[in-house]
């Protein structure tokens, strides 16, 4: 597989971006719609967190080229900031890390797998991102138990919907004929023959 | 360039030429051999499927890398191509007007100082006057095909291809394109190829047309194209020469009674107030010019958008009781008495087949399923996922879909648009029976043969009194090289890099800082310069209040969690450091993000950073998107509701939101794909020389908004309040 970038590759991971910005506004909603469900034990909140998570692991199973989930984290967090995320920059602070642990873990299988247990080891690795840096910088007052059942939780839910949701996703996308360009989606057309 | 008008088109030369795509089993093209002379237009027909569009992406080349033999190439070979694609908005990469048709030139580093005069020569010679700073998607589809034929022909093709550019448009519109091509090809001597259903047009100045079929490219004289529709019957389904074999439905009795009755429907700014009576056993026909608000009332009627103003009811039966306002029913209720047909058939699938796509209509029941497929010509496809069909069978589908659950209502939008004579009879046919079957119809339609084909009633659209910021006519004088800058004070004339380098350290400052006071201070200090920097009282309100709410939950969240009960002090103490600094962080930033021109993001990054170009100009186009697919949310939603799908409930409501993303995200990279074809037509480039057509400087107040941010980071750092 050619490792060099097409305009085709870049801009479909600006535009899974753009599509993750969409729907993180509209998952906003639901999260804060959320919350009151969550009162009892917030930390079990961030069971939702997985889909925030999505971009980069998607973004890679699908670009499959060196850096596509550091890229594809790093310009959906840059949308939800032009969008006008609540947490302003830091938003772009969390989108390169985020980006950045998926994408370890797709280069230590050399860019050569792209199956649903390594989809699901890079969602976790995502999803501790948020699991560390959250309590420290917005829940600090949390005592060491809650702030390990939100680690847990974000790691957990990450590597449920970002790591096999991302898989199930791409390979359903593929049937619809939108990647026949990609890897995925030649991979779909061998199976089924056409 | 200048000189473009004495340069001669490119010659086309293909020898035994034959292409196979990667994964494929069969070549798409086998043995082409052709010659094009320079200067011709050829006129490119063939069945859909048949492989017009790999001959045009060979010659733009754009064809990925698959498996060739032989030889296809231009004469002379660096001749430049250009292209313009069917959807008119997959054309356009640029934000604005000007910037559109000034990137082509840039990526060939044209000296800025020549840019714009060509620009604006380019805009006057396809007859599109809009101001430079216009937004282009804001102009009608046909403005938006003349614009992209502007930034095809400001690079001085020596081939210009293109892709049924007037598919999607009304007859006006396809008509200032054709005649936009015609003065192209007069001043500048470029070779045409179009693929195109309506062949008409073409015909009468064509050189050359080439017929593709399963795989085989033969040459034909223009003059030769009726005898040969009458030799391929298959053909003549799918071109259009002329309308005179045409289907005739016209009524066959009187219409009944009253279904549907509308009275000052009106929706601000897009639709102005409309009366409306609808009967059983009638179709009737909404016309007008674009943006008349056509689909706008055609979603106002059929439940799926609620209007600002009027009433509507609905009567399902001759005896049954009128019911009111369908836009407030459960969507459940719209699918049974609506059946809606969007313009694109894409938005309204929901599922991965055929059969499922017309089970979910009619609760499942296999003989009517059967007996749908079978009516459609779609049995040998029922398994087929349904976004992979042809643009045809998808129509014909989304009209089955439709007519699935025997809604007592048929609403179609542009049902005819860019399809083949045979699925245009189709869906005439379909509306027909329907019609003849007591049900009522109403379509909005650009089309006059299917509004005479069906005698339907016509009801004329005057459109809304248009508003100054959402039309685009006039243009102003302006000096040829002026460059065509928005006005920019404050915050928003600061190089973007220095921007948000400022509002970077700044928000640093906030995370590091371990100082209620510091960080209340820095969140002032933010609205302050937001508000003294030209960025709008209004605007810095809109970015304060989100802010204001993610820190008081942030707040309640830390003294609620904290163990130590809501009447204590001490919780909220322990509490006012994290929700002081959400504000601290976050205010900076979105001040950064409002005051930013993403265009003039992309040419710093490039010019100062190092970023390649390619990264950065396809990720400025991708971002283009963002207001388009909030667009297309909406449409989604619609759709949605159409089909009954979206009630109470959490299972209803989460199946919802997952086939609303899976949708947008296939709506996105189609449009992605039609992007990154129109990004390497207009030649960009890593690693060439390039220009940049807007100046970018760094001035001294640059260097001062930078060393503001350090500052205030230095502040939380080292200085008494920190921490």
């Amino acid at each position: 597989m050619s490792r060099r970038w097409r305009t085709l590759d870049i801009v479909t991971v600006a535009v899974l971006a753009v599509v993750s910005g969409v729907v993180f506004w509209a998952w906003n909603l639901v999260w804060s719609a959320t919350a009151p469900a969550f009162a009892a034990f917030p930390p079990a909140q961030a069971l939702l967190y997985g889909v925030w998570l999505v971009p980069g692991v998607l973004g890679m199973l699908i670009v499959r080229r060196p850096g596509a989930a550091l890229a594809t984290a790093f310009l959906a967090a840059a949308v939800s900031w032009l969008l006008g995320a609540w947490w302003g920059l830091s938003v772009l602070w969390y989108g390169v890390l985020q980006g950045l642990a998926p994408e370890l873990v797709f280069a230590a299988r050399r860019y050569r797998a792209f199956g649903k247990v390594t989809a699901a080891v890079a969602g976790a690795a995502a999803g501790v991102v948020p699991g560390v840096l959250d309590p420290v910088f917005w829940y600090p007052e949390w005592s060491a138990g809650w702030k390990l059942a939100w680690l847990v939780a974000c790691a957990a839910s990450s590597a449920v919907i970002a790591g096999v949701g991302s898989h199930v996703l791409a390979g359903r996308l593929a049937r619809t004929g939108v990647l026949d360009a990609f890897p995925v989606g030649r991979e779909r057309r061998a199976q089924v023959g056409a | 360039m200048p000189g473009a008008r004495q340069q001669l088109g490119a010659g086309i030369t293909a020898c035994g030429w034959s292409y196979r795509y990667p994964g494929r089993a069969r070549p798409a093209l086998a043995e082409v051999t052709v010659e094009v002379a320079p200067g011709s237009l050829v006129v490119l027909i063939g069945a859909s499927g048949s492989g017009k569009s790999t001959l045009l992406a060979a010659l733009a080349g754009t064809l990925p890398e698959g498996e060739a033999t032989g030889r296809i190439e231009l004469s002379p070979t660096d001749g430049r191509r250009g292209l313009v694609q069917q959807e008119p908005e997959g054309n356009l990469v640029m934000e604005r007007v000007g910037d559109e048709v000034a990137f082509p030139l840039e990526n060939v580093a044209v000296p800025p100082e020549r840019i714009w005069a060509q620009v604006r020569a380019a805009l006057r010679a396809v007859g599109l006057a809009v101001p430079l700073t216009a937004l282009t998607d804001r102009l009608s589809g046909g403005q938006q095909q003349l614009l992209a034929l502007a930034a095809a022909q400001v690079g001085a093709p020596a081939v210009l291809l293109l892709d049924e550019p007037t598919a999607n448009l009304d007859p006006e519109s396809a008509a200032a394109v054709v005649s936009a091509v015609a003065a192209m090809r007069a001043a500048s001597g470029c070779t045409v190829v179009v693929v195109e259903h309506r062949v008409e047009p073409w015909l009468a100045r064509a050189d050359l047309v080439l017929l593709v079929e399963a795989g085989r490219v033969t040459a034909h004289a223009p003059a030769a194209i009726a005898a040969l529709l009458e030799a391929h019957p298959a053909l003549a389904a799918r071109v259009w020469l002329d309308h005179a074999h045409l289907p005739s439905r016209p009524p066959r009795g009187e219409p009944g009674s009253r279904v549907l009755e509308a009275a000052n429907l009106a929706v601000d700014g897009r639709l102005a107030p409309t009366d409306l009576l609808v009967r059983a056993g009638e179709v009737v026909a909404v016309t007008g010019p674009p943006g008349s608000g056509k689909s706008t009332l055609l979603a106002c009627l059929g439940g799926l958008l609620a209007p600002s103003a009027g009433s509507l009811r609905v009567r399902v039966g001759g005896g049954a009781a009128w019911r009111e306002a369908p836009w407030t029913w459960p969507p459940a209720s719209v699918a049974r008495t609506f059946g809606t047909v969007f313009q694109n058939p894409e938005h309204q699938f929901l599922t991965g087949s055929v059969r499922d796509e017309l089970a979910h209509g009619t609760s499942g029941s296999p003989e009517r399923v059967a007996a749908l497929l079978a009516r459609l010509h779609l049995a040998g496809l029922a398994e087929a996922d349904p976004w992979t069909l042809s643009g045809g069978e998808q129509r014909r589908l989304s009209v089955g879909t439709a007519l699935a659950a025997g809604p007592a209502v048929l609403l179609l939008d542009e049902p005819t648009f860019g399809q083949d004579p045979a699925t245009w009879a189709e869906v005439v046919d379909m509306i027909a029976e329907h019609r003849d079957a007591g049900g009522a119809v109403v379509l909005a339609t650009h089309d006059p043969h299917l509004v005479s084909a069906l005698g339907a009633r016509e009801v004329r659209l005057r459109g809304v009194a248009q508003s100054a910021e959402s039309t685009v006519t006039s243009v102003g004088p302006g000096s040829p090289a002026e460059v065509p800058l928005l006005p920019a004070r404050g915050l928003r004339s600061l190089d973007p890099l220095a921007l948000l380098a400022g509002a970077g350290l700044w928000s640093l400052a906030g995370l590091a800082s371990g100082s209620v006071a510091l960080n209340l201070l820095l969140a002032a200090l933010a609205l302050a310069v937001g508000l003294l920097g030209a960025v709008g009282g209004r605007r810095v309100a809109a970015l304060a209040v989100p802010a204001v709410v993610a820190s008081a939950s942030v707040a309640l969240s830390n003294a609620l969690l904290s163990g130590a009960g809501l009447t204590s002090a001490a919780a909220w103490q322990a509490a006012a450091l994290p929700a002081s600094r959400v504000l601290a962080v976050a205010l900076p930033g979105l001040l950064a993000a409002v005051a930013t021109d993403p265009i003039r993001l992309a040419d710093a990054l490039v010019a100062r950073v190092r970023v390649p170009a390619r990264a950065a100009y396809a990720v400025l186009a991708a971002l283009r998107l963002l207001p388009l697919l909030a667009e297309e949310w909406a449409i989604l939603g619609r759709a949605s509701r159409a089909r009954g799908v979206g009630d109470r409930g959490v299972r209803a409501r989460a199946l919802w939101f997952l086939s609303m993303t899976f949708r947008l995200l296939v709506a996105a990279l189609r449009r992605g794909a039609r992007l990154a074809v129109a990004l390497d037509v207009r030649g960009l480039r890593s690693g060439q020389p390039r220009t940049c057509a807007r100046p970018v400087r760094w001035r001294g107040r640059d260097t001062v908004a930078v060393l503001v941010g350090g500052v205030a980071l230095a502040a939380a750092l080292l200085g008494p309040l920190g921490g």
